[in-house]
């Protein structure tokens, strides 16, 4: 049955991961997704020098190490992005790359030495089954501290993070409000670096965030659903880190994660990717079967010799065309009706371009030929008013009717 | 012995001094850090097949995780619409995350573990020879991997030199010059995939990503020209294997992070040295 | 009013405005105009305070701007701004109503009010559930007017309002700006047309990277400033000038007394 030590895991990694993931959203909204991957990889070296110097895993000496080396790491992001050439994302690899560099070098020294390292080894990975109940105090203070401050502070967030100038004119303190942040997220990764490991938790602090912003511009629908998301990638990961010990809950968390927002990233319609991919064949089709009628429209019959084109068969299909005895291919009555259609707006769009805007006649085809297939029938409809429906276009040939 | 090592590290040493140039210059830095990263399912898969740790399946299925991460983003990033620092995050710790959980679910089929994966073996690298008894067995696989990956790229550059040169600054250009940015783009990443799944293998991720990241940004920072950013990139990361490697076997550290840390501490001491006042700024930048 | 002193501004080594020097009372209507690279939005962006000068200075109510800072609302250029932002319509211009000690995630019944006053007074107000980056230019523009109208400061700076905006968007943001200019408040703005500037202002700064000239429209809006300001041919401008002569900004070649 549901034993207490398994509720313990569950509750851990949850209020771990609705911290970050609530701490996550004013970073991921000032575009500093990446820094806070490298905070969560510079933490490291300052939780194993922690351990070092105070010969234990818990307690205060983590967090201000944390805290402090957190916070000196965004220092040398800052300062060498300013004061050098490098770019802002080289600032920021090169800071994650070294800090952490320098964590390993430590803890390879520690464990060459024989100190006892408790459970730093899951420092990096992770380890929900480790944790004391003092842990889950501190998360929990934290988590409704950061509720709180949340709740207060909200539209500071939304302000600072779209619009930073505005948000310093209309009297808000930018650099004291980013010095806050930066601090409160060193402590959040500092407090669940335990649970989710250096390299992991930077994925729980952006993740429900960027999941919450695909699903919907509103920033109540973005909150709750970056919460919820995490809390569930979280209740999974327990249940499973509990049952087999050995996995690393980091990677449990984030998998799950990946798991959740990964097919709406794919599938969500008209934002997902593959529903973009299959939106743009459809159009390319639509496009291709257009000029095919056009075609069909201007000559008098294809040979079987094309038998086999997609345009051919799609259009068969839906009895725009059909094959003689011959195997020439030819329009059906719908099909010519539909290719005059075309063809109307194909020579209206000319006439326009000639007569309105004094394009010579030889240069109107090219862009003709894009536009047949944008113009609308309100578009179309106007366009024959605008230009007094014109019987034919620049180069004489007849503009069907509208029928 | 030690030459072996060296050698190896060299080799990867130019790798990255062309591949980390590029990508810099190119703001992909992080990009870096996110292949290097989306590498472990590859080449946890890949062991699978092989058996070993340095077969063509492991480089071929690594690199090839590694590459598609890259486009991942990208597709995110271009068709999903999410921002292009969210969705780099995403992808990398994802994958990351799966070959965590790959790693820790096919136990004692994998020889692998987190701390190969990070630190790598590079002091194992002289004993790692192939099993076939044939010319191939005068040096170690890991050097021939380097070896062949580094030829790919030294072709590269012979055949591309002046287009890799316009796309490293100007994409945009590129179009109008009649270059096909996409294509070299696209060659950069594949080649860089290669270099960082071959150099995984003696280096762990780590030391790879650093030797990719910070010897570039360091010629940088001196450097007026090109040729010299590159060359430059080259010395500092041999620099950084000479003494990290010396430094690790006097203080027994791991060689992996002893590396990082000393090309770390070059290009701190250049920034410092190379310090400018950006022009005006009081306010953050809104992106 | 507005005190501008010995100001020379640039970004690192180069100088984009030298020596400006000009005092003009509030309320009103005032135009930065000139040239392209003469240092319009340079001086703009020091009133601000976001830039800071070489040398020189600049007060605003007889004090400095930095004191001043809550008084002043800003519409921004077009293109400074993420448009993938999860923020609509309403939120960009509730934004408007920001005060520091304002807690809490909700705006109060009156901001929201007032928000929504403005929103519709740039005529946007069937967007306001609309997430920006739907938005075209000019309806974008319109935005950002009425959140810095929200903040209802005593002086509102604009930055090209009308660059790159579609003629309605243009026209309706002009109409707001003689309205918001009769309650009583004051405009700086930095303006490409001077067609359109001989009639909207009351006050112009001509600026070629110096001074040309600074202050009310009739005195400074003559032929031989604006040749300084842009070097142009003496006919273009007379037949510009000629075109202009029924409007209120009566032109001369001497200013009048």
């Amino acid at each position: 049955m549901i034993s207490t030590q398994l509720l313990w895991i569950i509750a851990g990694c949850v209020l771990a991961a609705y911290l970050l993931a609530l701490s996550g959203i004013p970073t991921y909204l000032r575009r500093e997704a990446l820094t806070g991957d490298a905070l969560s990889h510079a933490i490291f070296p300052g939780v194993v020098l922690a351990v070092w110097i105070s010969g234990s895993n818990a307690g205060w000496p983590t967090y201000v190490s944390g805290m402090l080396v957190g916070s000196l790491a965004l220092f040398l992001i800052q300062t060498i992005h300013q004061k050098t050439r490098i770019p802002k994302d080289g600032a920021t690899g090169i800071v994650l790359i070294v800090f952490f560099s320098a964590g390993l070098l430590l803890l390879g020294r520690l464990q060459r030495s024989g100190v006892p390292l408790g459970g730093i080894q899951h420092v990096l990975l992770g380890k929900a089954a480790t944790l004391l109940p003092a842990d889950l105090g501190i998360l929990g203070i934290l988590a409704i501290l950061g509720s709180l401050l949340f709740f207060v502070f909200q539209k500071w967030v939304w302000l600072e993070a779209f619009d930073a100038k505005f948000a310093q004119h209309s009297g808000l303190p930018t650099f004291a409000y980013s010095f806050v942040l930066n601090t409160w997220t060193a402590l959040v990764l500092t407090a669940t670096i335990q649970i989710l490991g250096a390299v992991l938790s930077a994925a729980m602090l952006l993740t429900p965030a960027a999941l919450g912003h695909f699903l919907s511009p509103n920033p109540k629908i973005l909150i709750r659903t970056a919460l919820l998301s995490a809390i569930a990638a979280a209740v999974f990961a327990g249940f499973i880190s509990a049952s087999i010990p050995a996995m690393s809950t980091g990677a449990l968390m984030v998998i799950m994660l990946f798991f959740l927002s990964f097919p709406f990233f794919l599938l969500y319609p008209e934002k997902g990717i593959l529903m973009k991919w299959i939106a743009r064949k459809k159009e390319a089709r639509r496009w291709s079967d257009e000029n095919t009628l056009k075609f069909l429209f201007n000559s008098t019959g294809i040979r079987s010799a094309i038998q086999n084109n997609p345009s051919l068969r799609r259009l068969s299909n839906k009895k725009l065309v059909h094959q003689n005895n011959q195997g020439e291919w030819h329009l059906t009555q719908t099909g010519i009706k539909n290719a005059e259609r075309i063809v109307r707006k194909h020579r209206l769009w000319e006439t326009f371009l000639h007569q309105r805007l004094l394009v010579p006649e030889d240069h109107v085809h090219e862009n003709a030929e894009l536009m047949e297939h944008l113009l609308d029938d309100e578009a179309e409809e106007r366009l024959a008013q605008e230009l007094n429906h014109p019987s034919s276009d620049p180069h004489l040939s007849p503009i069907p009717p509208r029928k | 012995m030690t030459f072996l090592i060296l050698a190896t590290a060299g080799l990867l040493a130019f790798q990255a001094a062309l591949g980390g140039s590029f990508l810099l210059l190119r703001r992909s830095a992080m990009l870096t850090d996110a292949m290097a990263h989306s590498v472990l399912p590859g080449l946890v898969i890949g062991y699978l097949f092989s058996g070993s740790r340095s077969g063509p399946e492991v480089i071929l299925f690594a690199a090839a995780s590694s590459f598609f991460s890259a486009y991942l983003i990208d597709y995110l990033n271009k068709f999903a619409g999410i921002w292009f620092e969210a969705s780099t995050g995403f992808v990398f710790t994802s994958l990351f995350a799966i070959g965590i959980v790959l790693i820790t679910t096919l136990g004692g089929n994998v020889d692998l573990d987190a701390d190969c994966v990070l630190y790598g073996e590079l002091l194992y690298v002289p004993f790692r020879y192939s099993s076939t008894h044939s010319w191939y067995d005068a040096l170690p696989l890991p050097l021939w991997n380097q070896i062949w990956v580094g030829l790919a790229w030294a072709l590269f550059l012979f055949f591309r030199w002046k287009q890799l040169k316009t796309w490293a600054f100007d994409a945009e250009f590129c179009r109008h010059a009649g270059i096909s940015d996409h294509v070299i783009r696209r060659l950069v990443l594949a080649l860089t995939s290669m270099s960082i799944v071959v150099g995984f293998d003696a280096f762990g991720a780590i030391l790879v990503v650093g030797f990719f990241i910070l010897p570039a940004a360091t010629a940088w920072l001196i450097s007026r020209t090109w040729h010299a950013m590159i060359l430059i990139s080259l010395l500092v990361g041999l620099g950084s294997t000479g003494l990290g490697y010396s430094l690790a076997l006097f203080f027994d550290w791991e060689p992996g992070p002893s590396i990082v840390s000393v090309a770390g501490l070059f290009f701190l001491a250049a920034a410092f040295a190379f310090r400018q006042n950006r022009a005006n700024s009081t306010f953050r930048p809104t992106h | 009013m507005i005190e501008v002193h010995n100001l020379t501004a640039g970004y690192g080594k180069r100088t984009a405005l030298w020596n400006i020097d000009f005092s003009i009372h509030f309320p009103a209507f005032i135009g930065i105009i000139g040239p392209n690279g003469s240092g319009k939005s340079t001086l703009l962006k020091t009133i601000l305070g976001e830039l800071i000068p070489f040398t020189g200075s600049i007060s605003l109510f007889g004090k400095p701007i930095s004191e001043v800072k809550h008084r002043l609302a800003y519409v921004p250029q077009i293109n400074s701004v993420d448009w993938n932002f999860p923020i609509r319509v309403m939120d960009v211009v509730l934004m408007g109503r920001f005060r520091p000690n304002s807690w809490g995630p909700f705006y109060s019944k009156s901001d929201r009010e007032k928000a929504a006053f403005y929103l519709n007074a740039v005529g946007m107000s069937e967007f306001s559930k609309r997430q920006i980056g739907e938005l075209s230019g000019g309806q974008r523009q319109r935005v950002f007017l009425a959140r810095a109208l929200a903040r209802e400061a005593d002086v509102l700076l604009l930055d090209e309002p009308l660059a790159g905006v579609d003629a309605g968007s243009g026209e309706r943001i002009l109409s707001v700006l003689s309205d918001y200019q009769q309650q009583g408040r004051s405009i700086v703005m930095v303006h490409h047309d001077l067609l359109t500037a001989s009639t909207l202002f009351d006050h112009l700064v001509l600026m070629q990277t110096r001074l040309v000239a600074a202050g009310p429209i009739q005195q400074v809006f003559t032929l031989s400033n604006l040749q300084t300001t842009y070097g142009t041919d003496v006919s273009i401008l007379s037949d510009m000038i000629h075109k202009l002569g029924q409007t209120p900004g009566n032109l001369s070649d001497h200013p009048k007394p």
